[in-house]
């Protein structure tokens, strides 16, 4: 998926899933630019947000937002670098926008 | 090295409030702020180094308000917030918030607080704290955080997409090629060669630690493109480990072996490293280090004291535990541990020695040290101490256990010191040793323990038991245990003086105040403390008033809040009596101020006085307001056995009032609590019996009578002068009441004769106009007439030119007004016709006329009906 190294310093676009969800609140903290979308799964609700983080710094610092509202992390995957050239399948289903 | 690319960013910076500085460790963060505040000089800073230990809040608001302290020493914004530290029960944390913001709203100029290493900060309260003071920033005051990872701050996103922030980040912080070039010629000491530089810059991704590795590692390779070439082929090794083992590699042996066994220290000096290291051959010193550039930083001019570069640091101590085994790094610790203690660094040995496994060195300590740390009031202390420990080592020490004991006595949690102390005796029982250390001698143990009985003793009116048990601590307790021994002082004073013999005590006390020996300020506050209240229960307000002077300049002096307050509560309480009304509303402020780090009964008590002023000004809402406020505090506070004293108190405001239908509800409620000795309100009997005056029947005025009884046989028993002066004024007001006037006047002039040598006054007019009537009977009598007549000067006016009518017989007014029957009033007001006719009584009484007709032109006249 990613074609060339990344750094520590590199601006990134990252999908991150993880158990349960978040409410409106939370949202409000996360950057405009993350799409979220609620998965209802059989078993239990997952929630995968795809967005850009600007370094390792930032992402970390959302990791560990995740952690401190207790939401266990299932999946980070780093979709391409830089801000824009968002390569990550379609999701089409319930997509929500927080603006 | 100098970034004017980055500085000039900073100095762009200060038109936020907030700048981040965020990026993994060794970008070099830290460095870079110290460079621009070492350019610019003009701004204020305050500059919080934060370590993991410091995941407290008060150790952290500690460090923030002391760091704006240094910056400004004259002004000291921060007072306020430091009052809030360490108490025994922390403030709600919004209050410590907002308490901070409006410390820091009020600062002098602007200041640049830095807060470095802020991701080590993982307490949930400190970093709400922080999000309000980001949510609600004060205009003077710029933050600057740096940090590994970003906080979690409110709106961070938002704030960067409107631009209120500054950022420096990795990209911005990483060194581009030519700067790259230039770290490797300054840390190898030699030209190195542009492919060379090339190849470590991309390698390092322009990573300053990284770099500057590389170029230590530089300094004894023959070859540079050579040693470039291995470091890009260095394969699966992670480029730290490569280039540190270059470093290494070529240090000579002793080197080695000090910057791996020195990694396991916080701080370092010369001193400490060689009882750690051992002796160490010349040449290895801190500053020679430092010197060669080996991550050493200078904490003092004197260079005295260094930390490693913490990155640095943590890749050393990978190294020890590859190198060296458990026990051996154990062994470290240990010494370390050993040579903390010996210099005072208490804390920090205690974390070395627990990280040793030696948890018998930490107990030993804490053992050594609990009794200079009571002395000097660093309760807080001993109890975050106590929290390193693990629960089992504590069930076996009795020492550690009475001092758990102290801790919940500071903390006002008594029920369970009595189990405590239980299991520290058994402990003590099954004792066989003989040869233990001083400190934990068992007469030593058991002289504290009676102190802590002592106590108990007194608070259940056992004084007996009390002067026993604090006779027992003082002959068993060395002179140099202020604090325990002082406490045995204080509840011998007070048991002796409520035993009757209150002559001993105060001879006792002069002894001790005049001893030499004992001019320790913790004894010397208990003895005055004692004095006060000796003093407040003989009912001498002059000597009161003196020993709350002279405790209000030492407390001032010495910065102790316990010792300001007590003065305060003291010196309010007298200034009421004196009905020097302004002076006792501003004791009574003060002592608000220090509220969380008060005795919780002087805040308590300065409340009630509080809401008492207000009821005097005519304030009604403002009283209520207090007593709503004071209620809402105990519950915040956790201290709800104080509430009945402040229904109690209701119903005294209810009777003054004149609605005495509230007060008779309060006594039928049932929740008095038990007599407390030293209370320096109205008991809450004494209010029960005004409550039943007021009801004014015949079988309320037998329960009065009762209850007065009691009363007598408790204050004569405990020679509380100040408890007898109010239960003979009542007892005259119940004679008067049941028309045995020679009785009423037998009485009050008790109550006049006790009450005047301290002059108090207010407490009569308290007790209404009968009580005028009593006395300017008295003073016409020749008795004490100059006294009564600074008594009646405080009354109101005449009782009747402003009749005192409850709502219910305002009511009854209007309605007789209406030239209604009594009949048609009871139908309205769903009363008796009965009751009516005792209303009416009561209103022709009040207004001194004799019947109905009268009564509205009366009430007309006074503006009571329109």
């Amino acid at each position: 998926m990613v074609q060339h190294k990344l750094t520590m310093y590199e601006t990134a676009v990252y999908r991150i899933r993880f158990q349960g969800a978040f409410d409106d609140a939370w949202l409000q903290d996360l950057s405009a630019d993350w799409t979220i979308q609620f998965n209802d799964d059989d078993t239990a609700v997952t929630t995968t947000i795809t967005g850009v983080a600007c370094d390792q710094a930032a992402l970390l610092g959302l990791l560990s937002s995740l952690y401190d509202i207790g939401l266990p992390l299932l999946e980070v995957e780093c979709l391409a670098m830089k801000a824009g050239k968002q390569t990550g399948e379609s999701e089409t289903t319930g997509n929500r926008r927080d603006t | 090295m100098s970034r004017p690319r980055l500085l000039a960013q900073l100095d762009r910076g200060l038109a936020q409030d907030l700048i981040l500085i965020s990026a993994p460790a060794g970008y070099g963060k830290t460095s870079l702020a110290v460079d621009w505040l070492r350019q610019r000089p003009d701004l204020t800073t305050a500059w919080v180094s934060l370590d993991e230990y410091d995941n407290n809040l008060d150790i952290f608001l500690r460090y923030l308000t002391t760091a704006v302290h240094n910056a400004f020493p004259q002004e000291r914004p921060c007072a306020n917030t430091q009052t809030l530290l360490n108490a025994p029960q922390p403030p709600p944390l919004e209050i410590i918030t907002n308490t901070l913001i409006n410390d820091l709203v009020h600062l002098p100029r602007a200041l640049l607080l830095v807060l470095d290493d802020y991701h080590l900060i993982t307490l949930p309260a400190i970093r709400e704290v922080m999000a309000g003071l980001i949510r609600h920033p004060p205009a003077a005051l710029r933050l600057l955080l740096i940090t590994r990872v970003d906080p979690a701050l409110p709106l961070l996103a938002r704030r960067r997409a409107q631009l209120q922030l500054l950022e420096v980040r990795a990209a911005d912080l990483r060194f581009a090629q030519a700067e790259a070039r230039a770290v490797l010629n300054q840390t190898s000491g030699a030209e190195v060669d542009e492919a060379t530089a090339k190849l470590l810059g991309e390698q390092t991704e322009g990573w300053i630690i990284g770099l500057q590795l590389a170029g230590l590692a530089l300094r004894e390779q023959p070859d540079q493109p050579a040693f470039a070439r291995v470091f890009q082929e260095r394969h699966r090794r992670l480029m730290t480990d490569f280039l540190l083992d270059e470093v290494l590699v070529h240090q000579p042996e002793p080197v080695l072996d000090f910057l791996l066994k020195t990694a396991v220290l916080e701080r370092l000096c010369d001193s400490l490293c060689a009882a750690v290291v051992g002796p160490t051959p010349v040449g290895v010193t801190l500053s020679d280090l430092e010197r060669t550039n080996l991550f050493l930083i200078s904490l003092d001019e004197q260079g005295t004291w260094y930390r490693y570069h913490q990155f640095f640091q943590e890749l050393l101590q990978r190294r020890l535990a590859q190198k060296f085994g458990q026990a051996e790094i154990a062994g470290l610790h240990r010494r370390a541990g050993g040579w903390l203690a010996e210099h005072g660094f208490i804390e920090a040995a205690l974390r070395h020695l627990l990280a040793a496994g030696d948890v018998a060195t930490a107990v030993t300590l804490i053992e050594d040290q609990r009794h200079e740390l009571l002395n000097q009031g660093e309760i807080h202390r001993l109890n975050r101490w106590l929290g390193l420990l693990p629960e089992a080592v504590l069930a076996q020490r009795p020492a550690l256990l009475q001092l758990k004991a102290w801790v919940l006595r500071w903390q006002a949690k008594f029920q369970t010191i009595p189990a405590l102390l239980q299991q520290a005796e058994s402990l003590l029982a099954q004792e066989t040793e003989t040869a233990v250390a001083e400190s934990i001698h068992p007469d030593i143990l058991r002289g504290e323990r009676d102190v802590l009985r002592s106590e108990m003793a007194f608070f259940q009116n056992e004084f007996q038991r009390g002067e026993t048990y604090a006779q027992s601590a003082l002959d068993r307790l060395p002179p140099n245990y202020f604090f325990a021994r002082g406490m045995a002082a204080l509840f011998q004073l007070m048991s002796q003086q409520s035993l009757g013999q209150t002559e001993a005590a105060l001879h006792q006390l002069t002894i001790w105040l005049d001893d030499e020996q004992l001019q320790h300020p913790t004894f010397r506050y208990l003895l005055l403390l004692g004095a006060g209240a000796i003093y407040g229960s003989i009912g001498d307000l002059k000597r009161l008033e003196q020993v709350g002077q002279f405790m209000l300049k030492l407390g001032v002096a010495e910065e102790k809040p316990l010792t300001i307050t007590w003065a305060r509560h003291f010196l309010g309480h007298v200034q009421y009596h004196w009905n020097c009304l302004d002076e006792a509303y501003a004791h009574w402020s003060a002592v608000l101020d220090w509220r969380y780090q008060a005795n919780f009964r002087t805040y308590h008590e300065a409340m009630l006085g509080l809401a008492l002023l207000r009821h005097s000004q005519g304030d009604e809402t403002g009283a209520r307001q207090t007593l709503d406020e004071l209620t809402q505090v105990l519950l915040e506070m956790n201290q709800v056995q104080f509430a009945p004293e402040v229904e109690a108190f209701r119903a005294r405001l209810a009777l003054l009032r004149g609605d005495v239908g509230t007060a008779v509800h309060w006594t039928q409620s049932g929740t008095q609590p038990a007599r407390m000795p030293l209370w320096f309100w109205e008991t809450n009997e004494l209010t029960h019996v005004k409550a039943l005056l007021a009801q004014d029947t015949a079988v309320s005025r037998q329960e009065a009578d009762q209850l007065l009884i009691t009363c007598q046989q408790y204050a004569e028993k405990t020679s509380n002068v100040w408890l007898l002066i109010q239960m003979w004024a009542l007892r005259a007001l119940l004679a008067q009441a049941q028309n045995r006037p020679d009785d009423a006047l037998d009485a009050a002039e008790r109550a006049v004769r006790l009450a005047e040598p301290g002059g108090y006054l207010r407490l009569f007019v308290e007790m209404g106009p009968d009580m005028a009537d009593l006395l300017a009977q008295l003073a016409s009598r020749g008795v004490a007439s100059v006294f009564i007549g600074r008594i009646l000067a405080v009354f109101p006016a005449a009782p009747t030119a402003e009749p005192d009518l409850t709502r219910r017989e305002l009511e009854i007014l209007t309605l007789l007004q209406q030239d209604l029957s009594n009949k048609e009033i009871a139908g309205r007001l769903v009363l008796s016709v009965l009751t009516v006719k005792r209303h009416n009584r009561n209103i022709y009484q009040k207004l001194g006329v004799n019947g109905r007709r009268q009564a509205i032109a009366k009430a007309k006249t006074l503006n009571i009906l329109s």
